[in-house]
């Protein structure tokens, strides 16, 4: 089965101050129809830039696509112009951004943002909408009545600071969900919310994917969050993806030591045994990266062919793919 | 202390204020306008300096009557030409800087002489004692500049000196203001808390901890107000309240040379372009400071 | 007190908040307050501006009845005038005196025209209240246009260009500029006129406004109303110069911050086109810091008037309180200095409720 959309050997450059930093080093990335996928990793792996390059939504100065394909309905996202991409935005493929507060608009009123979404035209693109403004209002109420907004005439005509967390959140699912979007992107949808709140986004979320048949890439560094809601899980390190399978193996059969490393530091800590355990080093500088694999200086298990070459995505077993030296083909 | 750990803990002192010198050169340089605006500035200081040096016509900067050279346009001997008593107007132009400097130094001392006490006192102080010094400064305020400083040296009568009181009134409010908004913020500071409960002097706090954290706003707001000072007392001077003839103020001279256009065009135009280059100097250059020193203020 | 609303504390997401007040009840629950208590912070500091206007003028060396009365005045003309205009009496008597005459509206006699100050008002603020107006707009419209525009083609020739304007526009004296643009478009290219707010000939409109440029239009007269434009055009050009260059660097700045902001990020993914985002989403933000600009830049703009009502000939209290400034006539200018300074005042308030405006978040205490 085609994946709705895949993502080949993208590779990203910034430039910054100190020199080019290389933040997607070759990703390989594929999201099936109506599946729920999930992009976890530290912070600074690149999930967010990968989320971003999607929609074409980085800053292209002092980023830059070096090479590879991004493939979403038989086109290559990567090559088409500005132009199409904003019958895409919002219209096919929907972002749902962290923190709230600085995601809304403080000066406009829910009503008014959600409205110029619902009738942003995306220039004639497949699904050219053509609403009056009467018409959009009464579609944006109900799209709060969706996300769970209790008397959703009255609270949309407030502003976002007289929201809540958890209820700007809903504001911002309500938005990117609009226009049915094929594709849901979520960057870290609940980073900046409370615990029990986290939980209700969650579950909404949830609910409303399996009732309207999105494909979700889910993006978060909490692997909790991820485990929740995907079915499938891609573990990134420094601009790679360094394991992609089923939650369930992951957490049952992890192959790749930054994995192992990973749910190890969070098992022993749930069983309340000792200390917390972490990986040992930091994260590498992205301008002057460690060659061949980018983990081997904190691998426990590291060659002397980690140090030389760079792996290569293997499937160790169906469905099951890892980028490591120790699974030779 | 024996005077050998003094010296070394001065020269250490003074080190990191040299390399927070260095730093903000650095930084300034980075910015082609800033250093437009200082090169404009330097080249401003540098004329009002050696003004007798360069001019060509000394006698004619105050007083000299040539009627017989009068309302020439600009030629080799007289680069700007002359003016309706047949002076040299490129001296009086170049001696006018000198005059502009005095004035703005002045103004701009002053003010500060003035405002920045009464910032801090209020601000430090507080209670009634704020609100009586902020009331007072928002009457002063709430007059036009330009407008006030015409009705105080109308009331004094005409001439440099009582232009240059004028301005000054109406300069210090702005800087009781600036210091006072920067005191009461640092007032909370923990730092402040910190000096008080070691038992700190009160005047210790105000000359150690909080005026030198204003240094940089207000190194900002002078470099700005010099070119607008400048730029008001040459209005006093073409109103006709100002400098006063035979003075080569640049406000007074233009005021003349109005009477002499459309033909005899040099006299209003050299005067005045030495204004806006004045003015866009120290602009430039307090712009760039901004940038270096305060970059949250802004507008 | 101006206070900015901060968002709800995180609680259970228990959906049962109470729903916010609609727009009106939000803001006119404080803003009623907020303007009787600004009226009378206005009342005591235009108290105070009297006072400091009056102490000034009994500053003054010299003797005013003197002056009046001319150089070849006796000691008893010098008395008559001095009974006259009060000025014989204690300061504290003669400021009392003044308070009163205020409330009531006399603001004294001009010993230069002789005529009652508030009529001399009355025919020559008009005249400075139109072209301040006329300047401000421009200002505002075509600063904030230039900013946008400066912020979009940030970088490109565009931007060099109006860079380039504003930056000289702050530094160059409006005196100074007038008087160039004079030259060049007034006396050696005849393409405006020099001064004056009509051509000689020109009988001004009917006296309704006493805008010459509303009664004209309203009256139908298309040739006093062009000829009026014509007049204007120059002096709210050169009033409006600074202004404007200090509005569009604000707005420049302002944009380009703002559209960095997350939310801008949010609008474009959702697929909000560029245009609506600049001129709506992002302008609107820009614009609360530009709007502190617009109140201080009217404030210099009243200033400025003074010069530019001298240099075009234009019959406004600027050019008024000049003559009596320099003739040592007191009345005129405390007055015009109480005028105008109410004047700002004004314009103050009207900002502080713009804010309340165009920033929600705004409330006032």
């Amino acid at each position: 089965m085609t994946p709705i959309l895949e993502i080949r050997d993208l590779r990203i450059e910034f430039d910054t101050f100190e020199g080019v930093a290389r933040v997607l080093d070759g990703i390989d990335l594929a999201l099936g129809k109506g599946d729920t996928l999930g992009l976890v990793g530290e912070t600074g792996c690149g999930k967010s830039i990968t989320a971003k390059a999607i929609l074409k939504l980085l800053p292209i100065p002092p980023a830059r696509i070096v090479s590879g394909q991004i493939w979403f309905e038989e086109m290559d996202l990567v090559q088409i112009p500005e132009e199409k991409m904003g019958s895409i935005r919002g219209e096919k493929i929907a972002m749902v951004f962290q923190d709230p507060m600085t995601f809304l608009n403080p000066v406009f009123t829910i009503e008014e943002q959600l409205v110029d979404v619902l009738l942003a035209q995306g220039n004639g693109g497949a699904s050219a909408r053509k609403r009056s403004r009467e018409e959009a209002r009464g579609k944006a109420v109900d799209l709060l009545r969706e996300v769970k907004i209790p008397q959703p005439e009255l609270r949309i005509k407030s502003y976002p600071h007289e929201f809540s967390g958890g209820m700007r959140q809903r504001v911002l699912i309500a938005m990117a969900l609009s226009k049915s979007p094929r594709i849901l992107i979520a960057d870290e949808p609940t980073t900046a919310l409370d615990v029990t709140i986290q939980a209700q986004i969650l579950r909404l979320m949830d609910e409303l994917v399996r009732e309207h048949g999105h494909s979700v890439l889910l993006i978060s560094h909490d692997l909790g969050v991820v485990a929740r809601v995907c079915r499938r899980i891609a573990v990134m390190y420094a601009g790679n993806i360094v394991e992609n399978c089923s939650t369930g193996r992951l957490f049952q059969k992890p192959y790749h030591p930054y994995t192992q490393g990973l749910l190890h530091s969070i098992l022993t800590f749930s069983k309340r045994r000792g200390r917390a355990e972490s990986i040992q080093g930091t994260i590498p500088d992205l301008i002057h990266p460690p060659p061949g694999c980018r983990f081997h200086p904190r691998c426990p298990s590291a060659m002397e062919r980690c140090r030389s070459e760079k792996p290569l995505p293997l499937e160790v077993e169906e469905g099951h793919w890892v980028s490591c030296h120790r699974y030779p083909s | 202390m024996e005077l050998g750990a003094m010296i070394k803990t001065w020269k250490e002192e003074r080190e990191s204020q040299v390399r927070s010198l260095k730093l903000t050169a650095y930084t300034l340089s980075r910015s082609p306008l800033s250093v437009i605006g200082f090169i404009l500035v330097s080249l401003f200081l540098v004329i009002a300096l050696v003004g007798p040096l360069i001019i060509t016509h000394p006698e004619d900067v105050t007083g000299a009557v040539h009627m017989d050279r009068k309302l020439q346009p600009p030629s080799e001997s007289y680069p700007f030409g002359t003016d309706e008593m047949g002076r040299d107007l490129y001296s009086r132009v170049v001696m006018g800087t000198r005059i502009s400097l005095q004035i703005g130094l002045i103004i701009i001392f002053v003010a500060m002489g003035i405002g920045i006490p009464l910032g801090i006192t209020a601000g430090y102080v507080g209670g009634w004692v704020n609100e009586i010094i902020m009331r007072i400064t928002d009457v002063f305020l709430s007059i036009p500049g330009l407008l006030l400083a015409l009705a105080i040296v109308g009331a004094l009568g005409p001439g440099i000196t009582n232009a240059m009181i004028a301005l000054s009134i109406v300069w210090w409010p702005g800087y009781v203001r600036l210091v006072q908004g920067k005191t009461l913020a640092l007032r909370e500071e923990a730092f402040v808390e910190a000096a008080k409960s070691l038992g700190v002097s009160r005047l210790r706090i105000i000359f150690g901890h909080l005026l030198p954290n204003c240094t940089s706003p207000i190194m900002v707001k002078a470099s700005m107000d010099m070119g607008m000072a400048i730029l008001f007392a040459a209005s006093l001077g073409f109103i006709g309240v100002g400098a006063q003839p035979p003075e080569p103020e640049w406000g007074a001279i233009i005021s003349v040379g109005r009477n002499y256009l459309p033909e005899r065009w040099w006299m209003a135009t050299f005067p005045g372009l030495a204004i806006l280059v004045t003015v866009l100097g120290f602009n430039l250059l307090g712009d760039g400071l901004r940038d270096v020193l305060d970059p949250q203020s802004r507008g | 007190m101006i206070e900015v609303d901060r968002p709800p504390r995180e609680g259970p997401d228990s959906c049962r908040e109470a729903a916010p007040p609609s727009f009106f009840q939000r803001k006119k629950k404080g803003m009623k307050r907020f303007i009787i208590k600004r009226f009378l912070l206005m009342g005591v500091t235009l108290l105070g501006l009297t006072i400091v206007v009056f102490i000034v003028s009994r500053v003054a060396p010299g003797d005013p009845a003197r002056l009046a009365a001319g150089p070849d005045a006796t000691e008893e003309m010098v008395q008559v005038i001095s009974k006259e205009f009060g000025l014989d009496q204690p300061l504290v008597i003669q400021y009392g005196k003044y308070i009163r005459g205020l409330v009531q509206g006399n603001f004294g006699r001009s010993i230069r025209t002789r005529h009652e100050v508030w009529d001399d008002i009355k025919t020559f603020l008009p005249a400075t209240i139109e072209l301040v107006l006329i300047s401000i707009c421009l200002a505002t419209f075509l600063g904030i246009l230039f900013g946008v525009l400066s912020a979009v083609y940030r970088d490109t020739w565009i931007d060099h260009i109006l860079r380039f304007f504003t930056v000289t526009g702050v530094a160059v004296p409006m005196f100074w500029l007038g008087i160039m643009l004079q030259l060049l478009l007034a006396a050696k290219f005849h393409f405006l006129p020099i001064g004056g707010r009509l051509d000689t000939i020109v009988t001004p409109p009917e006296a309704i406004t006493r805008f010459f440029l509303i009664d004209s239009l309203v009256t139908g007269n298309g040739k006093v109303f062009f000829n009026a434009l014509a007049h204007i055009l120059l002096p709210a050009v050169v009033l409006s110069f600074p202004a404007l260059a200090s509005i569009a660097r604000i707005n420049r700045a302002e944009m380009l911050e703002v559209l960095h902001r997350d939310f801008i990020l949010n609008e474009k993914a959702q697929g909000i086109s560029k245009g609506l985002i600049i001129r709506k989403y992002a302008l609107k933000n820009a614009l609360i810091p530009t709007l502190t600009m617009i109140g201080l830049r009217y404030g210099w703009m009243l200033g400025g008037t003074i010069v530019v009502e001298m240099v075009f000939d234009w019959p406004g209290i600027g050019n008024y309180a000049v003559a009596a400034a320099v003739y040592s006539d007191f009345q005129p200018v405390m007055a015009v200095t109480v005028v105008l300074g109410l004047n700002f005042m004004i314009a103050n308030l009207l900002v502080d409720l713009g804010y309340g405006y165009l920033d929600p978040r705004v409330r006032y205490e």
